[in-house]
This record gives C-alpha cells, structure tokens and sequence, in this order.
C-alpha cells in the first residue's frame, strides 16, 4: 500500500511535466495542424544550454531562464525558417520536416556535446519526503509539479483572458475569418511556435534529473509519451493534456514500480494505440472539436 | 453610368470601383466592373450564381488581386491584404456564418473588436457606425450622424475595453443574453446576428454583408433590413450581395446586376426590375418563381 501511494506521487509528479510537454504539442496542432514530431529535439537543444549556464554561472535558476529563452528562440527559427514552407495541402510534409529537424539538430547536438549520458542533478533533493512514516513525493518532485501547474494555470490564463490569447485562439480556429478580422495569423501562428517550444524545453529541462542525463536523445521517450498524452487527451483540447498527462505519468509510475521500467514504454505505446483504436479523438477530446 | 442613379441624400463617395477586371487563368470572373457606394447608401448587387458577386467583395477586401482596374475606399486604395482592412474602416461578414465555433459569443464579437482598439480607424473625421438603439428614423443628412454617437472614451489594448466594446454591440441587436455562451449553442438566425455584430463592432465606414438574409425567416430578415437602415443612417456605406431579391428591392437606395462578371444594370430599384436586360438575366425567372 505504501508503495502505491509513493507510485502515484510519483506518478502525478511525472504526469504533470508530461502534460506540460502534451500542451506544447497540442498549442501547435491547434495553430498549425502539425504534430511537431521535432519538439523532443528541440527541448533538448533548450536543455543543452540551461545546463551550459547553470554550470557558467553555477545558478541552476539561470540555467532555467536560460532554457525556457533558448527554447522559444528556436521555436521562433524552427517555424519561421523551417514549418512555415510546410504544405497546407499535404499532411505529410510538416511531419517530414519536423523528422528532418529531428535528425539535424540531434546530429548537431552529437557533434557539439557527444553521445555520453551526462548527470544532471536537481536543485533540490529528490530523496523522498516521509509522511507519516510513508514515503511520497521528493522536494524535487513537489517543486516539478508546483512550476508544472503553476505553468500550466497561467497558459491558461494568457489564453482564456488576455486579448492575445484571444486572437491566439481565433487564428488557431479560422486562419481566414481571422485574417478579415485583422488578426496577423502568421504572427499568432509564431508566437504560438514561441510558446509551445519555451514549455516544451521547460518540461524536458524538468525531467532531466529523473532520467538516465542528458545526451542528445534524452528526450526522445519524454516526446513519445508526451505524444501518446497528447492523443489520449485530445490532439485539440488543451484541458485534456493535464488529464492525459496524469493518465500516462500514472500508468508508466505503476508499471513501472510493480512489472518492471523496461515495460514501462510497452504500457505507454499499448495505451497509445489502445487509445487510436477506440476513441481516435481522444478520451477526453471536446465534443465542439474543431473541424479539421 | 455607375453614380447617375446616386441619390441626392447620399454623402461622399466611400467605395468606387473602376473597370475592375479579374482573371482566374483563362476565365474571366470579372470584366470592366464600375461600382460606386456612397457614405449613407446602401447598395445591393444581385445577379445569377456565379456571376462574380463574391469576387468584387474579394477583391476589395484583398483576397483577389485584380488583373486590371482600381478599388479605392475613402479615395484611398483598398487595402492589399485582409489585415488592413479594419483600420481601413471596412468590415465584412461571409456567406453562411464564418464564425469562430470553439469560442463563446461575446470572444467571436470580441475578435472583431481588436483590430480597432482605441478607435485608431482611418476614418477621418466621421463618426463610427455603431447601429443606435434610438435612432429608428433614417438620417436624411449622414452628416448628422457624428453627433448621433459618441465616440466612447478609450484605453488601447485593454481587453476589458473590448469586451465592453463587444457587449454593446450584442446589446444593439438584441444578444446581450447570449454572450457568454458557447456560439454553436445559438439558433441560426441569432449566430447571423452574431456574425452582424462581430461586422458592426468594428465601426465600420463601410460594410460588406455577404448573403446576410441567407437561411433566414421573415421575421428576421424584417429585423435585419431595420438593423441596415440603422447602421447606414449613422453614415456607414452598405454593399450587400443577397439572392433574395424582394429584401433587396425594399432595402437599397440602389441595385447593381452582374451576369457572367459584367454590370449588365444599375440603377433604382424600380428601375432595374424593370430593365429587360436584367429580366432577360435573372429577374424574370427569379421573381416569378416566388
């Protein structure tokens, strides 16, 4: 019993940044009906430089700064000079570009920093917290899902009040309508790609310390079951990332606790394509989804 | 041609469009059309299906770039690209509905709101075309229209201002009951009214409404041709493309017919009922038929 409960803690604390990593898929699947099959590598690009500023200026807070800044800068280059080109027509052609992506920025991150797993360590200790005599979350954990949700709330709150989030939503709904209404749908559509990429890295920055370290793939398992929140949820609905997120970081904390870690990635894929078979929308999807 | 039938309560010339030609590869949707709308005036522009209604409206919002003639609004060029179409003072609905289906009723007005936060139109010294409750009777001077609405004293970029902003004009068509509801949950006719609102918080010089009659009953489209007087008594200019052809007679100061993209007739209603061409095109067929 109390390892379930320690499990669930766990579960929820890697649930939250999963979901965190979901809601930048699902921001630029709304905006632009690409899933960003780049938005593993490119978190890690973002995490490469918190963890180079984190050692340069020995504050890890800087290094996160630093990550979330580099993030969004390469959201900004990656859809101005690369997504942009993609074809509205072709649903192909964004996900062909984004796996370009992949491949050159994790050759590049190769090249630069090598192969090797670096240790990242928290700035807080992940030994578990007792409660009453029960083991639960660590204080890295508890700090992971504080910033977490705390990010998630004002996503939400940038969407839901501000006149930005507005027309954020509007372009992302009707590109054209939005455009005779005076939206600059290319610019939300950027700013959109800023957004997701800055909370992407932020994720990925978050789940380093849980993770074998950083190497340019470290990612890649985070991208997977971010994407499998991502469907589980709803490709469109940002409400759902948070339960799907919970869900998978849930399911992967007691698989891997009671079977074993290398199952974990079987139970995350079987849900994912559990979830494709039954319910393709997703288990928590809108019934005012969006015409795609 | 174009202008002689204007009449004399008109106010100056808000859109004119001179031999506009345009081309879709060898297909000419549109060939050497003249059209005039003046501040005050409401214009309706009828023809048969596909006869190049929507294309004029596309090419003055800059949706269609024109292979040959000019469109100028206030004298000025019309905007090249959509974007500049709201500062330019120009708003315009769209066939069917256009509305923005995940968002409630008060953010889809609030959408067209935006791009004229703190009232930074190009309108020169008119005033804004908000539909006043009060104002039933129709102007017979536009220019009387400025002292008829106060321009709201306004903070820019402040979203409480456009929700105000917003709320007023689901106010001025009967909707304020609905704003905080999901768009989609409305009946039709109140989502055109919505799409109508979203047009008129903008506070357009000149509006473009595409179809607004379209899948409406009488007791609407009365409440829609009201709605139009209103807003043309404040000194807005109307350009309504509509298929239905007795609200159109009733409504505008003056008709236009288009077949196979040419101005085949422009005039007074009466006039243009009468005219053989247009019978011969259209009008014969269609107003027997109802």
């Amino acid at each position: 019993m109390d390892r379930l409960v320690f499990l669930l803690g766990t579960g929820v604390a890697r649930g939250t940044v999963l979901a965190l990593f979901a809601l930048s898929l699902v921001l630029i699947w709304r905006a632009t009906r690409i899933v960003n099959f780049a938005a593993g590598a490119m978190a890690v690009v973002g995490v490469y430089v918190g963890v180079a500023v984190t050692g340069a200026t020995g504050s890890w807070w800087w290094g996160l700064v630093a990550t979330v800044v580099a993030g969004g800068l390469l959201g900004f280059v990656v859809e101005r000079g690369v997504l942009r080109f993609a074809s509205a027509r072709s649903p192909l052609s964004g996900v062909i570009l984004a796996i370009g992506l992949v491949v050159v920025l994790q050759s590049l991150l190769g090249i630069v920093f090598g192969q090797e797993h670096e240790p990242v360590q928290p700035p807080f200790s992940d030994r578990p917290l007792q409660v009453g005599g029960v083991p639960l979350l660590s204080p890295y954990d508890l700090f992971v899902v504080v910033v977490a949700l705390g990010l998630l709330g004002a996503l939400r709150l940038l969407f839901v009040k501000t006149s930005l989030g507005l027309q954020l939503r509007a372009a992302a709904f009707e590109p054209e309508v939005s455009r005779l209404l005076g939206v600059r749908v290319a610019r939300m559509r950027t700013v959109g790609w800023v957004l997701a990429a800055s909370a992407a890295s932020l994720a990925a920055l978050l789940a380093v310390p849980n993770e074998l370290g950083l190497n340019p793939h470290a990612a890649d398992m985070l991208f997977v079951s971010a994407f499998t929140v991502a469907v589980v949820g709803g490709l469109d609905s940002p409400g759902g990332a948070l339960l799907g997120g919970l869900t998978v970081g849930v399911v992967t904390s007691v698989v891997t606790g009671y079977l074993g870690a290398t199952l974990a990635p079987v139970a995350v894929l079987g849900l994912l394509a559990a979830v494709l078979l039954l319910r393709p929308s997703g288990l928590f999807a809108q019934a005012e989804a969006r015409r795609a | 041609m174009p202008g002689q039938e204007t009449p004399a309560h008109a106010g100056a010339m808000r859109l004119q469009v001179r031999g506009l030609t345009v081309r879709f590869g060898g297909l000419a949707a549109l060939t050497d059309v003249d059209l005039d709308v003046a501040d005050g005036q409401v214009v309706g522009l009828i023809g048969p299906n596909g006869a190049g209604k929507t294309t004029v409206f596309n090419a003055v919002c800059g949706l269609v770039r024109p292979t040959a003639g000019t469109v100028t609004v206030a004298g000025r060029p019309a905007p090249r690209t959509p974007s500049g179409l709201a500062p330019a003072g120009v708003a315009r609905t769209l066939q069917g509905l256009g509305l923005f289906p995940g968002l409630t009723v008060l953010e889809n007005v609030e959408v067209g709101a935006l791009a004229t936060r703190g009232g930074a139109h190009a309108h020169g010294p008119d005033g804004p075309a908000r539909a006043p409750r009060s104002g039933a009777a129709r102007t017979a001077d536009p220019g009387d229209a400025r002292t008829a609405d106060q321009r709201d004293a306004r903070t820019p970029d402040r979203r409480d201002d456009t929700a105000g902003r917003a709320l007023r004009a689901l106010a001025d068509l009967d909707l304020a009951d609905r704003a905080a509801l999901p768009v989609g949950a409305l009946p039709y006719p109140e989502q055109k009214r919505v799409a109508l609102a979203r047009a008129l918080v903008a506070e357009p010089r000149l509006l473009l409404l595409d179809e607004p009659a379209g899948g409406l009953g009488a007791a609407d489209i009365a409440e829609l041709d009201a709605t139009v007087r209103r807003v043309a008594a404040t000194g807005c200019a109307v350009l309504l493309v509509e298929h239905h052809v007795d609200f159109v007679m009733e409504l505008c100061d003056r008709v236009v017919v288009l077949d196979f993209g040419r101005v085949i007739a422009d005039g007074r209603p009466d006039a243009v009922r009468r005219d053989p061409a247009v019978t011969a095109a259209y009008l014969g067929i269609e107003v027997t038929a109802r």
